[in-house]
């Protein structure tokens, strides 16, 4: 999906129903407005992160089985765990970021061939918990390298 | 005093005449009050042309005084003198260093009270009669009854403060059309909304409070991508620094209230012209102070100010590199020390060309002009949550419902069920704020769930909703699921000030004598009467082809039973057919609004509509 195309629909869809176009309106109207508001920013915010969008998009596929990681992941997971634990300097931190960033984009590419091409809602169910671990790795890199150095 | 006016009913506004509205600063230190006057954002100035009133009310059981007169008599009896009100309002006395106020403080089930010789006062009951005072003002430069207004709080600010100010206006008679951020408002005077596009950072220092807001600026469209800062970080706190150094170095002994009031007010004029002079000598002591002490002895404030635009660029995982241009807002970014520190920070000059004290009060008055409807321009603010809320789980945990920066408005529901049979209340914990344990966050007060249908433990499901509006207000519904059953559910928050305790203020606010409390209240009822009829008229006039006849005959029905109410001096008819009214609308603006979606996301409109 084009991002730009995502934003200029969001922006439009705000334009035309944000609260602050109905200032001077009656009650319903506000109400509605605030409703409809909150449910274009909700979803603009599951369909910008692939992740979320990833998700929802499952979500909408009844009868699949509850996801379980490959062992052969879980060891990289446990890998790259020690591998931060062992970081003490930007410059190896970076490099860890790096390398999982790359990770995330082989994995990202895959899920749009699941998703996209082959319909696969099950294959793509174990990508975006690979996904979720990813980025909750990567965050805790850049927490730990932000708290080293805050510039 | 001012008296809230009134138009008569059926004069009341129509929706495309011209409206007075304004914006309005409602600082820690100083209040002002601006409006668009022939297309111009400009600060109303009072009768003896001062732009700026100083947030300052004196209380006595004659006449209240506000701004400068009040001021005059703080030096000499400053304990019924109330200064710095915004530092309070919102808050508990555990939440404040009681040391830093010269009025006496005390607890008042949970909120703060104020005392003085005319009786206790609360912070909101500060903050509304400084309100009302601007209210005053801008009428009276105006000519005319002031509509609504745009009221201003730091971004900062969280939802208990949000609250408390909009009671305030409530109890100043003001309609408020929205409580905006200070530095989107100043971001909007600068015009940034006009011709430039990217990433901006708005550094906002004020008298007892600081803000860094990220804006990112595209095309009509100002989305706020992060805050951070400090509710209790300000001017004040540089004054403090003088005035514990001039303690320390003079022995003059500080003993009672006056005394320290005198050092206060030396502090602060030491502090204004120090941003002039190299150095500064002190009257009455044989001292002298130059810029280099006074940026050394508060260098670590300065310091704290740069770390909370660490967080606020990471929360908005941008670098220094990304920020296109730096506003500096607040009078006390007049410190050449600030401005020399916040320079070297970003490695680029500051946009400051505008009276940091009034820019604020000139974006809200700008963008009041554009909601009460008298300006084609199509800005639109998007503006983020600026803490997390989160309700108190088992191990006195926070489990996070609402993210912080996440754009409003924004709901989020979670689902609760009873541990015990028969079980038919239930207590959630909400509290604001980014750490883990409930006890370091900002309690907002507990709301109890009643009236839950008794079942055996685990049966009932409550969806308990928490919607946060476009001002940062909370909102919490409850619905036991399997039941259907929603209005027996009463949620009722513990903190601030009900319904009622606003009323009575609100009317004990108007002098009896004056004007009749039940003529104020009918002609108000008649004038809101008489706008919803126009309104949904017109929305009939445009989109009634949305209804069938039987819809239709039903709204016209009401609306000749409420146009015959409007007749009668019953308010209760009149408010019971309002209501009904806005029930038997409710399904017509849900449809409205659908077709204002599918016209937006039709492909034409995508394709012709300038973004």
């Amino acid at each position: 999906m084009e991002i730009e195309s995502l934003n200029k629909q969001f922006r439009l869809l705000q334009k035309a129903v944000h609260p602050d176009r109905f200032v001077n309106a009656t009650d319903s109207d506000k109400k509605q407005s605030m409703i409809k508001s909150t449910e274009i920013n909700e979803a603009y915010q599951t369909l910008k992160d692939p992740i979320s969008r990833a998700s929802h998009i499952i979500s909408l596929h009844e009868n699949l089985k509850e996801e379980t990681l490959p062992p052969e992941f879980l060891m990289q997971q446990m890998e790259w765990e020690e591998e931060l634990e062992d970081s003490n300097d930007a410059q190896q931190l970076n490099n860890l970021a790096h390398q999982i960033d790359e990770e995330k984009n082989v994995i990202l590419n895959l899920l749009t061939v699941q998703l996209d091409e082959k319909k696969d809602y099950q294959s793509a169910l174990v990508l975006v918990g690979k996904l979720k671990f990813i980025t909750s790795l990567y965050n805790k890199i850049k927490r730990k390298t932000f708290s080293m150095d805050p510039t | 005093m001012a008296l809230l006016q009134i138009s008569e009913p059926g004069k009341s506004t129509l929706p495309h005449e011209h409206r007075l509205a304004v914006g309005i600063d409602l600082g820690t230190t100083n209040s002002l009050v601006a409006s668009v006057v022939s297309g111009k954002s400009t600060i109303l100035e009072d009768e003896d042309n001062n732009k700026i009133t100083p947030s300052i009310v004196y209380f006595s059981d004659d006449k209240n005084l506000i701004g400068s007169t009040a001021q005059q008599k703080q030096s000499k009896d400053p304990t019924n003198a109330v200064a710095s009100g915004k530092r309070l309002i919102g808050k508990s006395l555990k939440d404040i260093n009681k040391e830093s106020f010269i009025n006496r403080l005390d607890d008042d089930d949970g909120n703060i009270a104020i005392h003085t010789d005319a009786g206790m006062k609360s912070p909101v009951e500060v903050s509304a009669e400084i309100l009302k005072h601007l209210k005053m003002i801008a009428e009276k430069r105006l000519g005319g009854v002031v509509t609504g207004a745009v009221i201003t709080v730091p971004a900062y600010f969280d939802d208990a403060q949000r609250q408390a100010t909009k009671d305030a206006a409530t109890i100043a008679g003001i309609n408020v059309l929205r409580l905006i951020n200070e530095p989107t408002a100043a971001a909007v005077a600068y015009g940034l909304n006009k011709n430039v596009e990217g990433n901006f950072v708005i550094y906002d220092l004020g008298g007892g409070t600081f803000d860094i807001s990220i804006l990112r600026l595209e095309k009509g469209l100002f989305e706020v991508i992060a805050t951070h800062g400090d509710s209790s970080l300000g001017g004040d706190d540089f004054d403090r620094v003088i005035e514990d150094w001039l303690a320390k170095e003079s022995d003059i002994p500080v003993n009672n209230a006056v005394k320290k009031q005198q050092l206060k007010d030396l502090a602060r004029l030491t502090k204004e012209r120090l941003t002039k002079n190299k150095s500064v000598s002190l009257e009455g002591i044989e001292q002298s102070m130059d810029q280099e002490t006074f940026s050394r002895l508060s260098d670590h404030l300065t310091q704290k100010t740069i770390e909370c635009i660490r967080y606020a660029l990471n929360d908005a995982q941008l670098k220094v590199s990304n920020i296109n241009g730096v506003v500096m807002v607040g009078g006390s970014t007049r410190m050449p020390n600030i401005q020399r520190a916040v320079e070297k920070f970003f490695g680029m000059p500051l946009l400051n060309n505008i009276n940091p004290d009034e820019v604020v009060a000139l974006g809200a008055a700008e963008q009041a002009n554009i909601l009460i409807g008298n300006s084609n321009d199509e800005l639109l603010l998007l503006d983020v949550i600026p803490l997390s809320l989160g309700i108190e789980t088992m191990g006195d945990i926070v489990e996070r419902i609402i993210p912080r920066n996440s754009t409003l408005p924004v709901a989020m529901a979670q689902e609760f069920t009873t541990y015990q049979d028969g079980q038919t209340g239930m207590v959630i914990h909400v509290v604001q704020g980014e750490r883990d344990l409930v006890k370091d966050c900002r309690s907002l007060g507990k709301f109890t769930l009643k009236g839950i249908p008794p079942m055996v433990a685990g049966a009932a499901k409550i969806r308990v909703t928490f919607q946060v509006d476009t001002d940062g207000l909370l909102a919490v519904s409850a619905k036991e699921l399997s039941t259907g059953i929603e209005s027996s559910i009463e949620v009722k928050p513990s903190y601030g000030l009900d319904d009622t305790q606003i009323q009575t203020m609100l009317q004990s606010s108007f002098d009896s004598a004056e004007i009749d409390k039940d003529r104020r209240a009918l002609a108000e009822i008649k004038t809101e009467g008489t706008q919803i009829i126009t309104l949904i008229e017109e929305a009939i006039k445009k989109d009634g082809s949305l209804l069938n006849q039987a819809e239709l005959k039903k709204i016209h029905e009401t609306i000749d039973a409420l146009n015959k109410a409007l007749t009668s001096d019953n308010p209760d008819d009149i408010k019971e057919l309002i209501d009904r009214i806005n029930k038997e609308t409710e399904h017509f603006a849900a449809l409205r609004m659908d077709q204002s979606i599918s016209k937006a996301l039709s492909g034409k409109n995508i394709n012709t509509l300038e973004l």
